[in-house]
């Protein structure tokens, strides 16, 4: 028998104590029921006690108020910034324990590979049909995109990066986030005034692709991981 | 633009007192066992101060430290730096272990327990990419439908 998640013993507990846990808004459970919330790692390692205070107790807090909580393992965007990915069944099998660990319940929270869902390489195409180049060459918002940029070293991965976050996040009809376009930049790296990307290709400005295909659920910011 | 749900998230410098990033190998694994944890906290950086104080921007080795324990116990960091006090590093390294370990003993070990079960684990992610591809395929039908792809 497998132990079932962490919901009442003293970790939880210790979560909503936490001076740092931040204050929440509308976020009592019948508002959290609302919300469908896309998040993810990139499968490069190990997760660390960063991953944990900065995003993955937040899921397993936003899973247990009653959002529908859906963590992306984005395995092709290990290519964004190295060559190949390796090790990958590793990590991939150690993020889902760590997952299972600290509480987060398959039976309520969907944990899949972009790998594994090929339509969502599909719906990439119309998004960048969206997007123009000088938006892509906007200064980026982490992933190392900011460093790829300034030594030139941007791959066509990387440039559409923020094409590929609004497909993720909209394919299952979840909200582009003032805080990151989903998988991506924590609430604060990002200047308040620039919209990610995930937000502008889907601000209904769309002629040929009428948005209501992606009419979101009710906005949110998703938790996001520090890279 | 839509309101975050979330505050920003705490910023923890990784062992080397810069940001904490695998790229880095300054992190401390969730999987880490109970030694490594202490082994990592023992050789993290402080400063020569033996006054044990939170404060991020003149101090962010030791101000780190100071808020990887609080985390954990849910506490103020400045409670916490005050309860160490003239301790100096080695008592503040002692506290964090501490706290780094308490919270992470329960996960530590249905981590283990999971780990005897990689065939479950497995299942786990198979039925979470057939969940998302139904979805998907919904997605996709409907923008086809819409941009008149129907043949």
């Amino acid at each position: 028998m497998l132990p079932s998640g962490p919901t009442e013993d003293d970790n939880h507990d210790r979560d909503h104590r936490a001076p740092a846990f931040g204050r929440t808004r509308g976020t009592d459970r019948q508002d959290a029921a609302a919300f469908r919330i896309l998040t993810g790692d990139r499968p490069t390692g190990r997760l660390h006690l960063g991953h944990y205070f900065g995003t993955l107790r937040n899921r397993v807090r936003l899973q247990d108020l009653g959002a529908e909580v859906f963590v992306l393992i984005a395995d092709f965007q290990v290519l964004t910034d190295r060559d190949t990915a390796e090790r990958l069944d590793e990590y991939v099998t150690g993020m889902l324990l760590d997952y299972l660990a600290i509480g987060l319940d398959p039976a309520r929270t969907m944990i899949f590979a972009h790998s594994a869902v090929p339509a969502l390489n599909q719906l990439l195409l119309p998004f960048l049909s969206l997007v123009s180049v000088p938006e892509l060459n906007r200064k980026p918002d982490g992933q190392g995109r900011d460093r790829a940029f300034a030594a030139g070293v941007v791959s066509g991965l990387m440039l559409t990066y923020p094409v590929h976050q609004a497909a993720d996040i909209l394919f299952c009809k979840a909200k582009p986030g003032a805080g990151g376009p989903g998988p991506a930049a924590p609430p604060g790296d990002r200047p308040a005034d620039r919209p990610p990307v995930s937000t502008t290709a889907t601000a209904g400005r769309c002629s040929r692709c009428p948005t209501r295909c992606y009419r979101p659920r009710r906005c949110c910011s998703a938790p996001t991981a520090p890279r | 633009m839509p309101d975050a749900l979330l505050s920003a998230a705490p910023l923890l410098l990784g062992t080397d007192g810069t940001k904490m990033s695998k790229s880095r190998g300054n992190t401390i694994p969730l999987s880490a066992s109970a030694d490594e944890t202490a082994r990592l906290i023992r050789g993290a950086t402080t400063d020569s101060e033996r006054s044990i104080s939170y404060d991020p921007e003149r101090r962010p080795a030791v101000s780190s430290l100071v808020l990887l324990a609080a985390l954990c116990l849910g506490r103020d960091p400045r409670d916490v730096a005050d309860g160490i006090g003239d301790g100096g590093a080695a008592a503040l390294k002692s506290v964090v272990t501490t706290a780094v370990n308490e919270l992470l003993a329960p996960v530590r070990a249905r981590r283990a327990e999971y780990a005897r079960d990689l065939g479950y684990v497995r299942q786990v992610l198979r039925d979470g990419n057939e969940r998302a591809n139904e979805i998907a395929a919904a997605t996709l039908a409907e923008v086809q439908a819409a941009l008149g792809m129907r043949y």
